[in-house]
């Protein structure tokens, strides 16, 4: 039963015991909370993904509670424990799925040595992977989102999971954080997008999630083939311009845009060398959404690999559109 | 605390029971069910110990038989031992050139050394960071030299450096570019002006040559000590469960179930002045790790001190000593042991100074978090 | 029991362990004791390789990078050689070729 069809007074009632568990596809979490507002929140931004069985076994277990003490009466608060352990500062209680969020996600990053994480966002067409490094200022989440919206599945928008054995790509398939602008241009982008509530002055701004679709989660284990690395950056005025990159340059600007490359050792030199050996790496800068989204389309398809495993080589540089008035 | 034995000694608190079973019977491991490893690994991440619980379950137990959830957090803590590991080599190799000038012993303590004997012990542990106890007369010139090449101080509060100098065994934390881990430059393994006054003459004179390098490390009977007073006397317990597997595990090295290394244990200790810390690791380990010999060794260290007062501490200390998840409160028991652990590290007068600067400190710290715009 | 070896014919050689994955015409390098990785342009690579295959004086690199350059380029050989052997060794991708006895330091602590 997927979390949008739980009764929302039943849904509080086993986030509050036993907890609801979600498969993000490279990893399963365990969430409890006895705060109503948060069950509800849950229940938007994660109605598509199937409530699992809280009794297996999890990758980790969130708790989202009120802090207590006197604090919690003068400014209420909430925070997240993961292992015993709260580890980031409260937030306050009306922005519980943030936390939530940003919390989950540092509790995956630090935990999942098993795989390589890149800080990126992935998505894929016929099992063909683009990943797409996050910097600040990249657009990465925006880019991502518009990329779900249009044809593309979504792995994350956040962490590129590698498997280290070979490489290919895993889902680990959470809610899109959009902020500031980003949200507004996502909603017009495709009104027909779930977009959860906005939390406006959170630490990053404003923050609203998009929920994935249900088609998305239910692929969440289906593994993809590293096909092109994109380095987007947001530029007014760009249009959208794709620029080859190097290999060597792309290797180095992966690894450090990583959540543990650092920490793995040879193994991550391997399969992060794999995943460039076997994609097409490029620089977009862009300032038209659906240009970019187009463009990139069409550079999936270009760079199919050829009978000999030889990929096509496109051409070296590309303005697919004049930027909009 | 209850009483589980026919002696008073206190059990460890229930919630961390299931991690002291999976190390001591590694192989039962085959037998857990899923709900069973979804209690047991956040446990032994939180405890520090998850990459020793792997390196024990795979010994025992054939990867194949387990499942792949629990194989691939297994392997991460591996993963991550395997990391400290190879930046604590890195960093000896680095700083290797940089002592070279300087007279020696140069004797490397606690993970580092492990990691240097590439003893068991080491196997999946998580130093976090590199102990180095060099003579006296040599500090002051490493210091130099180190800086030279790169090296800086962690913490650079004028107070903090004159505590750290005047009255500690050990400089403040060494940090350098390209280095993950840091480097803790000591002159003795306890605080001089403490209540132990270690025989540092003799930690050096037979320190034990590594070799291949130019590196010493403590005899294993001066180990076990050591290791016993880091935890007993200059820590507080809070969450050192790990610190007393290491003991317990050197421990078992000697072995301490044959009477000739416990006369050797306890004589070493003896012209340590560290009787009464040997008699409280001993309480614990019976309690905690069942170690062989631990059961003589505490009735040969009975007439140490007073029985009550170690079996007190004992019963405080296990209360603090597991991961956060099992402690549920225990305030008042944190406050005291931290109490203790001062008290111990410094003679009353300067423990009341640094108490009270500290707490001016604090107080300022706080003001400043109060300023700042409110968050989120 | 070192031979005292001449210093024009001193050898130089590759450190063990690397591990290199080529990309066209560039590599990427990593170092098994520092945990870095390294990117390696094609006269690097070339230089590298040519010492992972057999250790190899400065003269014998020198004679090995001006087959390699354009006629225009050669008189920069030693030059260019030197430059590049200076690189690889600051980057620890490279040492002298001492005795086997000797060889057995770089690893331990």
């Amino acid at each position: 039963m997927r979390i949008a069809e739980i009764p929302e007074r039943l849904l509080l009632q086993r986030l509050s015991s036993e907890g609801v568990g979600v498969d993000f596809g490279a990893a399963r979490s365990r969430i409890r909370t006895k705060l109503p507002a948060c069950a509800r929140l849950i229940q938007a931004v994660y109605g598509g993904y199937v409530a699992e069985d809280p009794s297996g076994m999890f990758d980790v277990t969130v708790d989202l509670r009120r802090v207590r003490g006197i604090r919690g009466h003068v400014r209420p608060q909430c925070e997240l424990v993961c292992d015993g352990i709260v580890e980031q500062e409260p937030f306050p209680l009306d922005t519980s799925l943030p936390l939530l969020e940003w919390g989950t996600n540092f509790a995956l990053a630090t935990r999942l040595f098993c795989y390589l994480l890149l800080h990126a966002g992935v998505v894929e067409r016929g099992g063909r992977a683009i990943v797409m490094p996050a910097m600040p200022g990249s657009g990465k989440s925006t880019l991502t989102a518009a990329l779900t919206l249009r044809g593309f599945r979504l792995l994350s928008d956040e962490f590129g999971v590698v498997r280290l054995q070979d490489a290919r790509l895993l889902r680990m398939l959470r809610p899109l954080a959009l902020k500031n602008e980003s949200i507004d241009v996502i909603r017009r982008f495709e009104s027909t997008a779930v977009i959860g509530p906005r939390f406006p002055k959170t630490r990053k701004g404003t923050v609203a999630h998009l929920a994935p679709l249900p088609s998305h989660v239910d692929a969440r284990h289906e593994v993809a083939d590293p096909a092109l690395v994109v380095f987007p950056r947001f530029e007014p005025g760009a249009g959208v311009v794709l620029e080859p990159v190097r290999k060597t340059r792309a290797f180095a600007r992966l690894a450090v845009n990583s959540f543990n490359y650092q920490a793995l050792g040879p193994e991550a030199f391997e399969a992060l060398a794999q995943l460039v050996d076997e994609s097409s790496c490029w620089q977009l800068r862009y300032s038209d959404l659906g240009g970019a989204v187009k463009a990139l389309g069409e550079l999936l398809d270009e760079t199919r690999p050829t009978e000999e495993g030889m990929r096509a080589v496109p051409r070296s540089l590309r303005v697919a559109s004049r930027p909009p008035e | 605390m209850n009483a589980g034995h026919g002696s008073s000694l206190p059990r460890p608190p229930e919630p961390v029971r299931p991690l002291l079973a999976a190390l001591s019977e590694p192989a039962s491991a085959k037998q857990y069910d899923e709900s069973h490893w979804d209690r047991l690994i956040p446990l032994a991440r939180s405890a520090r110990l998850l990459g020793v619980l792997a390196h024990r379950v795979f010994e025992r137990v054939d990867r194949s038989s387990l499942p792949d959830r629990v194989q691939r957090h297994l392997d991460a803590g591996l993963i991550e031992a395997r990391f400290r590991r190879q930046k604590t080599l890195y960093l000896l190799h680095t700083i290797k050139p940089i002592l070279a000038a300087h007279p020696g012993p140069r004797v490397l303590l606690k993970g580092a050394a492990y990691i240097a004997q590439d003893l068991p012990l080491a196997h999946g542990r998580l130093p976090t960071d590199v102990d180095l106890m060099v003579p006296r007369a040599s500090l002051d010139g490493i210091e130099r030299s180190l800086q030279n090449a790169g090296w800086e101080f962690e913490k650079n509060e004028a107070y903090d450096q004159h505590y750290y100098r005047a009255w500690s065994h050990e400089l403040p934390p060494m940090i350098a570019a390209g280095q993950a881990m840091e480097l803790d430059l000591h002159h003795a393994i306890l605080p001089p002006v403490g209540r132990i006054r270690p025989d540092t003459a003799l930690l050096f004179a037979e320190a034990i040559h590594v070799q291949g390098s130019p590196f010493h490390v403590l005899t294993p009977l001066d180990q076990v000590l050591h290791a016993v007073v880091h935890l007993v006397h200059d820590s507080d317990f809070v969450g050192r469960l790990r610190d007393l597997l290491d003991i317990d595990m050197l421990l078992r090295r000697l072995p301490l179930s044959e009477r000739t290394s416990r006369a050797a244990l306890l004589e070493r200790a003896h012209r340590h002045g560290m009787e009464q810390s040997l008699h409280l690791a001993a309480v614990l380990c019976r309690c905690w790790f069942d170690t062989p010999g631990c059961q003589s060794l505490i009735a040969e260290t009975a007439d140490t001190g007073s029985a009550l007062y170690g079996r007190g501490i004992a019963r405080l200390a296990g209360r603090v000593l597991g991961p956060a998840s099992t402690r549920d409160g225990a305030t008042l028991t944190k406050l005291l042991l931290e109490g203790r652990s001062h008290w111990l590290r410094m003679p009353p007068w300067l423990l009341a100074y640094h108490a009270a600067s500290k707490g001016i400190r604090n107080l300022k710290l706080r003001a400043t978090k109060r300023e700042r715009p409110a968050e989120g | 029991m070192a031979t005292k070896i001449p210093s024009v014919r001193v050898r130089i050689t590759a450190v063990d362990g690397l591990l290199i994955r080529h990309f066209v015409d560039e590599a990427v390098v990593f170092d098994p004791v520092s945990w870095d990785a390294h990117l390696l342009n094609p006269a690097a690579i070339a230089v590298l390789e040519l010492l992972l295959d057999a250790p190899r004086s400065e003269s014998e690199v020198i004679e090995f990078l001006a087959d390699a350059l354009r006629v225009e380029e050669q008189p920069h050989a030693a030059a260019h050689a030197h430059r590049l052997i200076g690189e690889l060794r600051s980057l620890g991708l490279i040492r002298p070729a001492e005795c086997a006895a000797t060889n057995a330091n770089r690893r331990d602590p």
